[in-house]
């Protein structure tokens, strides 16, 4: 876990200039398909639609070139490793892992039956261990979505299949 | 006006509407005291529940949340030197100091009262102001609206920023989210990759809910479990009228100085609440004892913080310009109930605009009425573990990004936001100035090649014949230039 905490840290102090890097390559990708967009005969000799992009991302561009070349000129990665100091890394990863598993997971289950075993398991593994509060605030937080946006505002959040839709659809 | 002021007061007092001002003031309250729950994101989670209600009751709610958010994030700065919402920064300064003194109740007093009496004041004026600057709005046409767009991104991403070139950047990003979709005028789609959804382009609401909502719960999750001690005996004490006296040369400093602060667009109450202090403890006699514990070290902040609220509600109403990132979340919730802001809105829905206005006064006036019983409660709740928060957090941001458009889609672009907002600000990558371009960019785009089509492509038609435009581009120029200044002074010191 050490190592994993050493490795997000590093990565966090980098930040300083992955995330420049990263606007300047996307400015350049985006740029590239603005000069694609086909502009209409009767637009031709106005404005047509990559005008505005082109200069955005060329702002963009230019302000995180300026970026990056603070970072290298800068030669002091110790003025930067200041900055992103992560607490907790674990409990990073973990809530990434459940958001990102949750969407999948909802079209099969469905959002009655996924939420309350989500936010439990989720709940549980950040630390949450009292039962008497655990299972009564997976159960509340999901009864009252529950409440407002299906039976309320009639939004049909997603019901699964299968057993799962079947058991859904006695609820809303 | 009278009449107006009449119908927005009988609207408001209609009970499915004045319950809900009653909610929001409670949900303001009970937001705005939670570290990690800001106002803004509050109000955006707010959007798509509100979304069945019919404007006016959406807005009331809001609106009321809004105010009173403002306000409760001083109590925690207070009792826990934490402040529950950015606004109140500036009131930890003296606000814990005093409670360290063992005055909790009184700093409670002087924060509550200094909200009530900003956030009156600036509402009321409010009331008064925003359809005389709707008038003069009327003037302005394509490259006013442009310039005014321009200026306000300018000053977004110049104040009370760690980084001008990172908040330029992050202006730029929001810009750039707002291109993604059907062009506006010729119809071509841009950046939609074959993808339906993306040929209406990012909505807001997923956008600023993972910006605000899932990035705040990546954040409390690397905290501790549980969000502090309880403050079991918390009551509040108000200022009697001989402190009172001596503490009106503060507010009638920092009360014009929020209003002003926050009719800019884009600056916001936080930017108001620090001026507002500085200038405070710059005119005082004593400014030693600022820091220490006094009472206009909590007055000065608290009541221009509020005032700044409302003011920021007057280009919003009046121009369509956000002038905070709680306000941009509100001008993506009018576009979303189909209303337009700007002039127009006064003058086709008064029954609307007059309503929202009145409301902002009573809910700052209910401050004064629902925080002492308030804080009494809130010392029994505080203690709901972090991690239960955050779980409703997560959940509320992904369902009520689904609910806009019944799409899955936007749930991975709640989460992907998420992260992205998380990782940007980890680097001090400000939010608000993403979420404003995001909001503004369309409009932005439209009004600035509209200008062009219209000159035949001649950008003179910014500068010549149109003052409004030269200002606000001059502004936004010199607004842009003075750190490049500063720094050359600073070379020849």
């Amino acid at each position: 876990m050490r190592q994993l905490e050493r490795h997000f840290q590093e990565f966090a102090r980098r930040g300083e200039f992955i995330i420049p890097l990263s606007f300047l390559i996307a400015g350049i990708f985006f740029f590239y398909l603005a000069t694609q967009f086909p502009t209409p005969v009767r637009f031709a000799t106005a404005v047509g639609p990559a005008i505005f992009p082109e200069a955005v991302l060329g702002a963009i561009m230019i302000l995180s070139a300026k970026l990056i070349f603070d970072y290298v000129r800068a030669d002091n990665l110790r003025k930067f490793r200041q900055f992103a100091k992560v607490e907790n890394p674990q409990n990073f990863w973990i809530t990434l892992a459940f958001m990102f598993a949750y969407v999948p997971l909802l079209g099969i289950f469905g959002f009655v039956v996924l939420t309350p075993i989500w936010a439990g398991a989720y709940m549980y593994v950040v630390g949450i261990r009292r039962w008497k509060l655990l299972i009564p605030a997976a159960l509340i937080l999901s009864a009252l979505v529950i409440v407002v946006f299906p039976v309320l505002f009639l939004v049909p959040l997603p019901r699964g299949i299968g057993i799962f839709r079947t058991i859904t659809l006695l609820v809303y | 006006m009278l009449n107006n002021i009449a119908l927005g007061l009988g609207n408001l007092f209609i009970p499915g509407n004045f319950i809900w001002l009653i909610v929001g003031v409670l949900v303001g309250l009970a937001a705005g005291a939670t570290p990690g729950i800001s106002g803004t994101m509050t109000v955006a989670i707010l959007v798509p529940i509100t979304y069945g209600f019919s404007p006016i009751t959406a807005f009331i709610l809001m609106t009321s949340v809004y105010a009173v958010a403002v306000y409760s994030g001083s109590i925690t700065a207070v009792l826990f030197r934490t402040p529950g919402a950015p606004e109140a920064a500036a009131t930890v300064l003296d606000g814990y100091e005093m409670t360290k003194k063992g005055e909790p109740h009184r700093a409670l007093g002087y924060a509550m009262f200094s909200s009530f009496l900003g956030g009156t004041i600036g509402a009321i004026i409010f009331l008064l102001v925003a359809p005389q600057l709707a008038k003069v709005a009327l003037e302005f046409g394509s490259p006013e609206v442009f310039a005014l767009i321009a200026f306000t991104m300018v000053a977004v991403a110049s104040v009370n920023v760690k980084n001008q070139i990172k908040a330029l950047i992050a202006a730029f990003f929001g810009l750039f989210l707002a291109t993604f979709g059907l062009d506006v005028i010729t119809s071509v789609p841009r950046y939609t990759f074959g993808i339906p959804v993306l040929y209406a382009g990012f909505s807001f609401i997923p956008v600023i809910l993972g910006l605000f909502g899932v990035s705040e719960a990546l954040r409390m999750m690397q905290g501790p479990t549980s969000v502090g001690r309880a403050v079991k005996k918390a009551r509040t004490v108000l200022p009697r009228i001989k402190e009172i006296k001596k503490l009106l040369p503060t507010y009638l400093r920092s009360i014009p100085i929020g209003i002003g602060i926050g009719a800019l667009p884009g600056v916001g109450a936080t930017t108001a609440s620090f001026v507002s202090y500085a200038t405070a403890a710059r005119v005082s006699k004593e400014p030693e004892k600022f820091g220490t514990g006094i009472p206009e070290g909590i007055c000065a902040p608290e009541s221009a913080n509020n005032a700044a609220a409302m003011g920021a509600m007057v280009p919003l109403l009046s121009l369509g310009i956000p002038g905070s990132a709680t306000t941009a979340v509100m001008l993506g919730a009018l576009i979303l109930h189909g209303l337009r802001p700007g002039p127009l809105l006064f003058t086709l829905f008064p029954e609307f605009a007059y309503t929202i206005m009145v409301a902002a006064v009573v809910a700052n006036i209910f401050i004064i009425v629902a925080s002492p019983l308030f804080i009494r409660f809130f010392a029994r709740i505080f203690q709901i573990p972090v991690g239960v928060i955050g779980t409703g957090i997560l959940i509320l941001s992904i369902v009520g990004s689904f609910a806009i458009r019944n799409n899955i889609v936007d749930i991975w672009i709640v989460l992907v936001f998420g992260l992205v907002g998380y990782v940007l600000e980890k680097h001090d990558f400000p939010m608000a100035p993403i979420v404003i371009g995001l909001v503004l960019g369309q409009l932005g785009e439209q009004e600035l090649r509209r200008s062009l089509v219209i000159s035949g492509g001649d950008p003179s038609v910014f500068f010549v014949g149109h003052p409004i435009s030269v200002a606000f581009l001059a502004i936004s120029v010199v607004i842009l230039l003075i750190p490049a200044i500063k720094k050359l002074k600073s070379k020849f010191h």
